[in-house]
This record gives C-alpha cells, structure tokens and sequence, in this order.
C-alpha cells in the first residue's frame, strides 16, 4: 500500500475514534446531569428537614438563648462550631454543624451548617420578633473537603 | 475469477457507514428519551412529596401507632451504621384539626397513591361519607417512619418508577426502567402543642 493511502486509513481510523469518543462523552455527560439534579434536590430535601427541627424549637421560644439550648441539648445531632465547613463567616453568627443519619439513595454523604443571628429580629411590619436561620448543605467530596450543594434559609417565630 | 475490489469496497463502506448513523441517531434517542423520562420520574416523586406534605400539616394525632412498632423494620430507613431502621409502615392513618381521618397508601394494583378522607366524631368513630383521592404518579412504594422517641416528626420516603412502555426497548428481553426519589420530615405542629 502507497504512503498516501496507508496516511488516509489511519485519519480514517483517528476520525472514528473521535466520533465514538464524542458520543460515548455525551452520554457520560447526560448520566452525570442526571446524578447532579438528584443530589440538588436530595439536598434541598434535607435542607427543608433541618428547617422543619428548627421550627419544632418554636415553642417557647422567647429568645435566641431557647433555640441554642434545645440544639445544645442535641449533642449527638448539632455540633457548635465557629466555621462554616468551608467557608468564612461572620464569627458574630452562632454556627452548628450537623451530619446526615444515613446516606442518600446515590450514596452521598451530606453534612449540614446552621446560622443562627445572636439575637432576635423584627421579621414581620407588625415587629414579630423572631430569627432567621441560614441552612447550608455540604458534601465530603474527600477527607475534610466540603462542597456546598445547596443554601437554604427559613424564618422561626414564636409559637 | 477475478475479484473487482474497487467496485465492491465503496458500496460496503457507504453502507457501513448509513448503518453507523442510524445507530447513532437510535441510541441519542434512546438517550433522550430515558433522561426525559427521568425527569419526570423525578418531579413525581417531588410531587408526591408536596401532596404529603400538605396533607399531613394539619394532623394532630397518628391513628394507626401500631403499625410504628420497634419490631417495623424499615426497608428504606437505615442507622447511621447502615443496618435497617425500625417503627416503619407503608400505611398513615392520622386524625386532622377539623375531624377528619386521612388514610394515606399506595395502591396494591396500580402506582397510584389513594387519599382517604372520613369524617369523625370527638371518640373517633366515623360519621361522615368516604372521600377517596387517587393521585397517579407512578408511585412504585411509600414508607412512613415514626419514631416514639421523635413522635413530633414523620419521615416518609416515596420511589417512583417508570413503565417499560415509556422507554425505547432495542429488544423484548429489555425492561428497561428508569426510578426517581424524594424524602421529608415534617413536625407536626398540631401534634406537639
């Protein structure tokens, strides 16, 4: 075979390669689209069951000091902590962190952080105090590496 | 007898490569179709979820409490060193704030889950007409966790599943299914004041 034709079968092959390399990528690209909108909204799941506990403190709850006990009594659950898993925060903020039970359906990992203000704000025009607690999920990617998946927040007032 | 390659070869090489496009397009459909379909597995499963969720807001006492024992092993609740969770049912029976007794399940036949509403007095005896709600969203099962030591809460876990009919089967020995997943705890306020 001349020089020519042995160079066209080898772009030919290379040229085939690269369509297959393309098709095969589109469909991992689908199946880890697919994998990241389940773990979005496992995580906005578990977002809305920290802030269902949070209102579960509501009763009694005549300052902030009412909501750190109960979280404070929660030992195993709520763990005081001065950051917020990977990022910086405000230090006048107080912060628990909090690991999920069990792993999702996918196999995730999830560990939450909750804000707290360090004191009661007005929150509705009719000045109700109350507080508004920032909930943020995390996952451990590797050993003590946290990514933020999902931010969610939710205001409690007294009942 | 003399073999004529260059008048064979050409034809064999378009008509690989019409096989290939055509495969290409099948399976990019195929692709597609499945995500789709996942996609709407999973905004049922986080339908049901709000169906719930609503329902169970105005509950202020669980009617069927034998049916969380401690020996009600979970099939989807686990602990955190991954053996099953207990005090599990695939059935809610609770009384809401204006008297009525809701029944929540899934349908044995279908995947549907079926809300059944029933008036009652202050003993709980049934005084009203049965109000029966069928919600067809692909429900394949439903769990409830209520736990005595958290009685102010209720976990409940919902998997939905596709029909083959809705996916591109290449082959009849292919039941392919796609499943989607959603989870709450709710506290039931009602419950705890």
């Amino acid at each position: 075979m001349a020089t020519g034709q042995t160079l066209l079968a080898l772009a030919s092959i290379v040229l085939l390669s690269i369509i297959t390399m393309s098709i095969r990528s589109m469909y991992v690209q689908s199946v880890n689209t697919t994998v990241e909108s389940q773990e979005m909204a496992d995580a906005l799941n578990y977002g809305r069951d920290i802030a269902e506990e949070l209102q579960s403190f509501a009763f009694g709850f005549e300052n902030i000091g009412v909501i750190e006990n109960q979280m404070n009594s929660m030992p195993g659950q709520y763990q005081s902590s001065s950051t917020v898993l990977n990022e910086k925060t405000s230090s006048a903020n107080n912060l628990w962190i909090v690991e999920r039970q069990e792993e999702t359906q996918i196999g995730r990992q999830y560990y939450a952080s909750v804000e707290l203000p360090t004191s009661m704000q007005p929150l509705t025009s009719h000045n109700q105090q109350g507080v508004i607690a920032i909930i943020r999920i995390f996952e451990e990617k590797e050993e003590n590496e946290f990514e933020k998946i999902a931010e969610y927040s939710t205001a409690v007032l007294p009942l | 007898m003399g073999v004529q390659l260059d008048l064979i070869l050409p034809p064999i090489i378009v008509g690989m490569l019409i096989i290939i496009i055509f495969r290409v397009n099948s399976f990019m459909m195929d692709s597609s179709i499945d995500n789709r379909v996942f996609n709407d597995m999973q905004s049922f499963a986080e339908t049901a979820v709000v169906v719930l969720d609503d329902q169970l807001r105005t509950a202020k006492l669980v009617n069927n409490p034998t049916d969380f024992e401690d020996e009600d092993v979970c099939s989807y609740f686990y602990k955190q060193d991954g053996s099953a969770d207990t005090n599990c049912s695939d059935e809610l029976e609770f009384i809401t704030t204006n008297n009525y007794k809701i029944t929540i399940e899934k349908d044995d036949d279908g995947n549907d889950i079926i809300i059944s509403s029933i008036e009652v007095d202050s003993d709980g005896n049934e005084i009203g007409s049965l109000n029966e709600s069928v919600y067809p969203l692909y429900v394949s099962k439903l769990e409830f966790q209520h736990k005595t030591t958290s009685s102010n809460f209720i976990s409940y876990k919902i998997e939905t599943e596709s029909n083959p009919d809705h996916h591109v089967q290449n082959n009849s020995d292919d039941q392919k299914t796609v499943k989607g997943f959603a989870e709450r705890k709710i506290f039931l306020r009602n419950l705890a004041f």
